[in-house]
């Protein structure tokens, strides 16, 4: 039976709209089917993408797309029950094309991005969802989607950590629940000109905070974004963490929003949306089969998100392995052949790019961070140290080795600490 | 509006919203046990899992659809679907 589009893509986010847009752009056929109201109803990502991999693919996108603001200032703030201990980097470097990252509201940002994927010619579809793929032996040749079939020599199933398509095919199981976090966001609405004042930002420059040790010990941090006109906030916590632990998802984004360093940032702002999303960070190691007999697996569905820590990378991985898809499948219809043998290069691709080597070089980086001394002992020890170098009540002093050694006493001994910091050659 | 006084309930009104007939997410009596009513109860950020007369209920009103109720719980204690094409969560802002 004949094909009715050489590629169907499965979800109009970031990757599966990357995928569309350059196979379109090569003049294939492509059809992208969205479950959601319209592309981008069901997307959320706490805020920061680094602009290089759609850069390259849509040059100087942002003077057309709905972005925020380019981060010029990075913030890592450690924070105790009262006070916070935060070194900031800033440089006018970031301000200047192409810019470093952008803060984004990722709703907005693929309404934008899949009319880019009409415009290059690629047919967009929303409010359907795929309920399953087609086979044929071995191979799939297309999707079963609002009760019809509908037949392609390509299925790149883009739809998410949640991805219904790759345990369908048999390209991995559900991921664990130690190798997925939970985001959890408000985006909060604040004037442009109080922003500007407040962060000390002018024109679209912008401002990202990352918290460590307001999750009650659970395994994770928050973030604080600017946008043009309004905050995302948010906390990011490891599902395994969060189990074991006694807490509450929604009571964690409180206890951020209310502690009293960070309340003075967002004071006045006015709450506009509450969402949630899982995250697929088990790195490398969690890496599922990338390909079978006409099917590619990109984005989150494939688990292409790194965090060491500081960073925790997602939307430019998603463009960059969309793209690569959409490569593998060009060269899948020059030889007309789209079996695993010919669809092996997708990943060979990868391989090449820093997508499958970033995940390689922090291989070590999730083991890292299941140490739960990062997310109190040491926040509360850097709070406390700096609070016996500033104060100053008239009883006698100490020297800085000294007040370290004190506050070290009875919660981490020198040696693990010294091992702590070695394990961080991971990151 | 204080964002102190900001609860789920009143965040989730924040949000649009196109409910489903059917419930996308069912509690499988049998197979969820205690250990997985209070792992739900506390995962769910929207608190979609609530206890009605000792029983564990999911209310799909609210559920962003995250899936960490799938993640957590031990397999088996909930169907886990996505809504149909078209409903649940609408998000504006993302």
């Amino acid at each position: 039976m004949e094909a009715d589009f050489e590629a169907i893509v499965v979800g109009a986010g970031l990757s599966g709209c990357a995928a569309a847009y350059s196979l379109a752009k090569q003049g294939s056929s492509v059809l992208l089917i969205e479950r959601g109201k319209h592309p981008g109803s069901k997307n959320v990502s706490g805020g920061l993408m680094y602009c290089h991999a759609l850069h390259k693919l849509i040059p100087e996108f942002w003077k057309e797309a709905p972005v925020e603001r380019h981060v010029r200032r990075n913030v890592i703030s450690l924070l105790s029950k009262e006070s916070a201990a935060s070194l900031s980097f800033d440089t006018s470097r970031f301000s200047v094309p192409p810019y470093n990252g952008y803060t984004v509201l990722l709703s907005k940002f693929n309404e934008w991005f899949a009319s880019k994927v009409e415009q290059a010619g690629g047919i967009v579809t929303s409010g359907i969802f795929v309920e399953n793929l087609l086979q044929e032996g071995d191979k799939i040749v297309g999707v079963r989607a609002g009760g019809e079939e509908i037949r392609s020599n390509l299925v790149i199933a883009a739809d998410g950590v949640n991805s219904g398509l790759a345990e369908k095919a048999q390209l991995r199981s559900r991921f664990d629940s130690g190798s997925l976090a939970l985001g959890v966001k408000s985006v909060l609405g604040l004037p442009r000109k109080t922003i500007e004042e407040r962060f000390n930002v002018q024109g679209d420059d912008g401002v990202a905070y990352t918290f460590l040790g307001c999750t009650s010990g659970v395994q994770g941090g928050g973030f604080l974004y600017t946008n043009k006109e309004s905050l995302s906030i948010g906390v990011v916590v490891g599902i395994g963490s969060l189990v074991e632990a006694d807490a509450k998802s929604a009571d964690l984004l409180d206890d951020l929003i209310s502690h009293p360093t960070v309340k003075g940032l967002i004071e006045g702002a006015d709450p506009l949306e509450y969402s949630a999303q899982l995250i697929p960070e088990g790195g490398i190691g969690a890496k599922p089969q990338l390909y079978r007999n006409g099917l590619l697996l990109v984005g989150d569905a494939a688990g292409f998100v790194q965090n060491n820590g500081l960073l925790l990378r997602g939307m430019d991985f998603a463009v960059a392995s969309g793209a690569m898809a959409a490569e593998a499948g060009k060269r899948a219809k020059e030889k007309g052949d789209y079996s695993a043998a010919t669809l092996s290069q997708y990943e060979s691709l990868l391989k090449e790019t820093f997508v499958l080597r970033d995940l390689q070089t922090y291989r070590n980086a999730p083991h890292f961070l299941e140490n739960p001394r990062l997310y109190s002992t040491y926040p509360d020890l850097a709070c406390d140290l700096m609070e016996r170098l500033y104060a100053v009540d008239g009883s006698p002093r100490q020297n800085l080795v000294g007040a370290a050694r004190k506050e070290m006493k009875g919660k981490v001994s020198l040696v693990r600490m010294v091992r702590d910091l070695l394990g961080a050659r991971a990151l | 509006m204080s964002l102190d006084k900001l609860n789920v309930e009143r965040r989730l009104g924040l949000n649009s919203f196109d409910t489903d007939e059917e419930s996308h997410i069912k509690v499988n009596r049998e197979l969820c046990k205690e250990r997985d009513i209070e792992i739900l109860l506390r995962v769910c950020p929207a608190k979609c899992f609530t206890l009605s007369s000792g029983e564990l209920v999911f209310s799909r009103l609210g559920c962003l659809e995250c899936g960490a109720c799938r993640a957590a719980a031990s397999p088996g204690a909930i169907d886990w679907n996505f809504p149909r094409g078209g409903t649940g969560i609408r998000y504006r802002y993302g």
